[in-house]
């Protein structure tokens, strides 16, 4: 059977594929139809075999009905008149940044429409070819019928705005020269328009030009936000991005939130902020005194500095990599030659005679387990911070409670550093007490 | 953002035709200009439309134009009407949300594209256009302005000229020469 020829022979299958994969792209630009790439294609495949021939031919045609959509997704342009439709989807998602789904979408939906149609093709050719061989002037008029009624449904917001447009596009179809009578319609004269207004004119100006000029709104305001706010594994290298006005969120070196000003981007650190917003609110004006940190990556730098600002007697580091740790120390040196910096590698140790001890690390984190610190060492210390904020009651914080410390939940630190963030972004207070009732409702809910 | 911004969804962010640009329940700056614009329009394309062949006959060369566009003066009106009847958006203007400095000098460097494209051709028209709109819009270094806009012209040029053969007004530009040269190079160790 001719039908499996195409599955015993790679080369055509590769064919297929190598056409489907050129076919995107030429269908993918408005004004380069498949037709006319196909009929290019003619000029390459005339002296070729049937068989290649014709599956390079079903590639590019496949392949260029579908690509229409990717410029109609992405650029509200389609490629091609079938992905006008998919514009009115497919380009709001885009905007929502759901691209990929709505390409995805497409991609499925075609690769099956696709065969549904082929398989069609192969079975009722015959009685197709039939039936459009009696198609009659009065049904072409029914369709067309058909077509104006989908223009109503369509138009979901007004009916008359939508009958307006249909009606203006058949008003365009009609200029030119009428098919039977070769009366002139709607030339006003100029010889030009006697050939009619190409349906590519028309899309590239009704889409292209429109949505060009529409974006021009928004040119030199970056999709018009304030700003934004930078998590991890980002903070390290949003920093070097922008201005940092704060000498100490330069020292920090991290950048959790940044600002667009008219004068550039600036970033801030509210993570270490929103540490010492989280420590006065538990401990009020009392001095963090000698303050053990275990772990001195990521969030444990923004509190390291938090600490300095808060006028901690003597800082204690403690990292499994060492190396790590005394960076930090020299740079928290530079920063505050005043305070005492110390480095060890065994936290037990670091902590005696520690006022308060803060964990920067993962232990304790959902799926993590475990405690930075043993209960026994925690002994003498008067608060405690754990900068994890799932779960919200790690075992260190646990600890701490039971043996009647201060614990500070780095639940504290995520909430004060989105109110901050928020302060900085519009300039507005905020009712700290009805967020944290929202986000208890919104995680109960969750 | 002052709050009356606030009220209608951010000045349509990105709008596209196919999230129309209209509220429901208000008018916006211009809309009932371009809505008496739109029926004067349909006005003259159905005195056009009659022009063609008159009532002589129910299917004479002018009734479907007829038709369609006696449908768009009937449609336009109403909408006119009703445009008419709604009240104005507040915080909206013309010169900032519907249009734009930039939108109207940008629509007329298309104009001006379109009437520049025959005499000087497509390489000189694009490469002006481009250069002046990306400089003008992104207010870049002129290395950047530079580099993209020839960059994506060469670009343009080698997919739509060489490789679809597709012909554009040559104009001041000696393209064929171009193309000749090419063809020549790529040909020479043949021949």
């Amino acid at each position: 059977m001719a039908f499996l020829t195409v599955f015993t022979q790679p080369q055509l299958l590769l064919l297929v594929g190598l056409g489907t994969f050129a076919g995107v792209y030429v269908g993918a630009i408005p004004g380069l139809s498949v037709t006319m790439a196909v009929s290019i294609l003619i000029s390459f495949t005339f002296s070729w075999d049937v068989y290649p021939a014709i599956s390079l031919m079903i590639g590019i045609y496949m392949g260029g009905v579908y690509g229409g959509s990717r410029t109609a997704i992405l650029l509200n342009i389609p490629g091609a008149p079938s992905a006008i439709a998919t514009a009115m989807d497919g380009y709001p998602m885009a905007k929502r940044g759901e691209a990929g789904q709505a390409i995805g979408t497409t991609t499925v939906m075609s690769f099956f429409g696709g065969f549904i149609g082929i398989g069609v093709l192969a079975l009722a050719a015959p009685l197709v070819s039939d039936f459009a061989l009696r198609f009659q002037p009065r049904d072409y008029m029914l369709l067309a019928v058909l077509g104006i009624l989908l223009v109503g449904s369509l138009s979901t917001c007004s009916l008359l705005k939508g009958i307006f447009a249909g009606a203006f596009g058949i008003a365009i179809g009609a200029v030119g020269m009428d098919p039977l009578t070769f009366t002139s319609r709607f030339t006003f004269d100029i010889p030009l328009l006697r050939g009619g207004i190409s349906f590519i004119a028309v899309m590239i100006g009704m889409f292209g030009v429109s949505e060009a000029l529409l974006q021009l709104h928004h040119v030199n305001s970056p999709r018009g936000y304030r700003g934004i706010n930078v998590t991890y594994p980002y903070k390290e290298r949003a920093a070097g991005m922008v201005r940092k006005d704060d000498p100490m969120v330069a020292a920090i070196g991290a950048v959790n939130t940044v600002l667009f000003q008219p004068d550039g981007p600036v970033g801030l650190n509210t993570d270490y902020t929103g540490f010492m917003a989280a420590y006065r609110g538990a401990r009020g004006q009392a001095s963090p005194g000698i303050c053990c940190l275990i772990g001195t990556g990521g969030v444990g730098r923004a509190i390291a500095f938090g600490l300095l600002a808060l006028d901690a007697t003597e800082l204690r580091l403690v990292d499994r990599d060492l190396a790590k740790a005394d960076a930090l120390a020299v740079e928290l040196s530079a920063a505050r030659p005043d305070i005492h910096i110390a480095v060890e590698s065994d936290a037990s140790v670091a902590a005696r005679g520690a006022t308060g001890l803060l964990n920067g690390t993962p232990v304790g984190m959902v799926g993590y387990g475990g405690t930075p610190l043993p209960a026994p060492a925690m002994k003498g210390a008067e608060w405690i911070f754990d900068a994890i904020y799932t779960p919200v009651n790690t075992p260190f914080l646990t600890d701490a409670r039971s043996m009647g410390l201060d614990a500070i939940s780095g639940y504290e630190l995520f909430f004060f550093q989105g109110v901050h963030a928020w302060a900085h972004f519009s300039g507005l207070a905020l009712d700290e007490a009805a967020l944290r009732r929202s986000l208890q409702e919104a995680s109960e809910v969750a | 953002m002052s709050e009356a911004d606030q009220d209608y969804d951010d000045h349509h962010e990105g709008t596209s035709d196919a999230t129309p640009g209209g509220y429901a329940d208000a008018r916006r700056p211009g809309e009932l200009v371009f809505a008496g614009v739109l029926a004067a329009a349909s006005l003259f394309l159905l005195w056009e439309a009659y022009g063609i062949s008159g009532f002589r006959a129910l299917s004479s060369p002018g009734s479907v134009p007829m038709a369609t566009t006696a449908v768009m003066v009937i449609t336009s009106l109403i909408v006119l009407v009703r445009t008419a009847r709604l009240p104005k958006v507040d915080g909206e203007s013309v010169s900032r949300d519907i249009l734009p400095v930039s939108v109207i000098l940008l629509a007329l460097m298309l104009v001006a594209y379109g009437v520049l494209l025959r005499p000087l051709g497509f390489l000189s028209t694009s490469a002006l256009f481009l250069i002046v709109a990306i400089k003008f819009l992104s207010r870049r270094s002129w290395a950047f302005t530079l580099s993209v806009s020839v960059g994506s012209l060469v670009l343009i040029w080698i997919i739509f000229r060489l490789v679809f053969t597709v012909l554009m007004p040559a104009g001041i530009v000696p393209e064929a020469q171009f193309v000749q040269i090419l063809r020549d190079l790529f040909s020479g160790g043949a021949n």
